[in-house]
């Protein structure tokens, strides 16, 4: 455990768009983040449904959840957007999918087909938070 | 704050709980570090085994689960990646004997840690390599 969480970092990043990446597979959920990082955006990893509602309920600010369909666990991607949506209403929903057909129905505000241009993520991401980061 | 550097040191962080592991990711990252974030051994394994990421400190849990905790990943590491600095973290009565083993030039971090100790730790760790070379 940490003796203290230190606040600083983590303040500064509330202040700015956060976005919470829900993928199981280390190397897309590393190479996706990075790239967002890369685009200015904070993002925080998890790697399944039980750690993305730990975040959202954490100190962490998020605006916007980019989540894989098929994860690990009790609950997958679109049981996670189903719950995301009842409970913080105002964070924006990515799904990502490797048959989209699996995810119809689901209430996203975007929906992107793996495998995804990352670049066109980004740009709906930026979208879909606007432009106050 | 941070440093711009054109040979980013690259942490991986092995923490199976999400919010410490954010919160250490995002102190370390505010540092000037690039970090890639596991949940566990099995995800590490993945990213160390990937040729074209370079690690260059390991920073982990002791107690995890899956098939290696801590201990196990760092002997895997001493093992096959000897120049990758390693810091593990956990209680201290029952993992300081086994630990001193595996870290000659490393320590163990007793939590709760303190994430300036921790930096401190890195930079020294990595300054020693860079006379070694």
């Amino acid at each position: 455990m940490l003796a203290t969480v230190d606040k600083e970092p983590l303040e500064r990043i509330g202040r700015r768009s956060a976005v919470l990446l829900v993928e199981d597979e280390i190397l897309l959920r590393f190479a996706l983040a990075d790239e967002i990082r890369a685009a200015g955006f904070v993002v925080v990893e998890a790697v399944n449904a039980d750690e993305a509602l730990e975040v959202l309920q954490g100190p962490i600010p998020i605006r916007l959840l980019i989540t894989d369909v098929r994860m690990p666990g009790l609950i997958d991607g679109l049981g996670l957007a189903e719950k995301v949506r009842e409970d913080w209403p105002e964070v924006k929903i990515v799904i990502v999918s490797g048959h989209l057909s699996g995810a119809a129905g689901a209430r996203a505000d975007a929906f992107f087909a793996k495998p995804f241009d990352t670049t066109a993520l980004i740009a709906r991401v930026r979208e879909l938070l606007g432009d106050n980061d | 704050m941070t440093e711009a550097s054109a040979d980013e040191q690259t942490i991986l962080v092995v923490e199976d709980e999400v919010l410490i592991r954010m919160a250490i990711a995002a102190y370390l990252r505010e540092c000037g570090f690039k970090v890639i974030e596991a949940a566990n051994a099995d995800e590490a394994l993945c990213v160390l085994q990937q040729s074209d990421l370079t690690v260059d400190v390991l920073f982990s849990d002791i107690e995890m689960p899956g098939s290696l905790d801590g201990f196990g990943l760092a002997k895997w590491v001493r093992q096959h990646m000897a120049d990758v600095e390693v810091i593990l973290a956990g209680t201290p009565k029952r993992s300081a004997d086994a630990a001193a083993e595996l870290c000659e030039s490393g320590p163990l971090l007793s939590k709760p840690y303190e994430p300036e100790a921790l930096l401190d730790e890195i930079h020294r760790l990595l300054a020693v390599r860079a006379s070694r070379k």
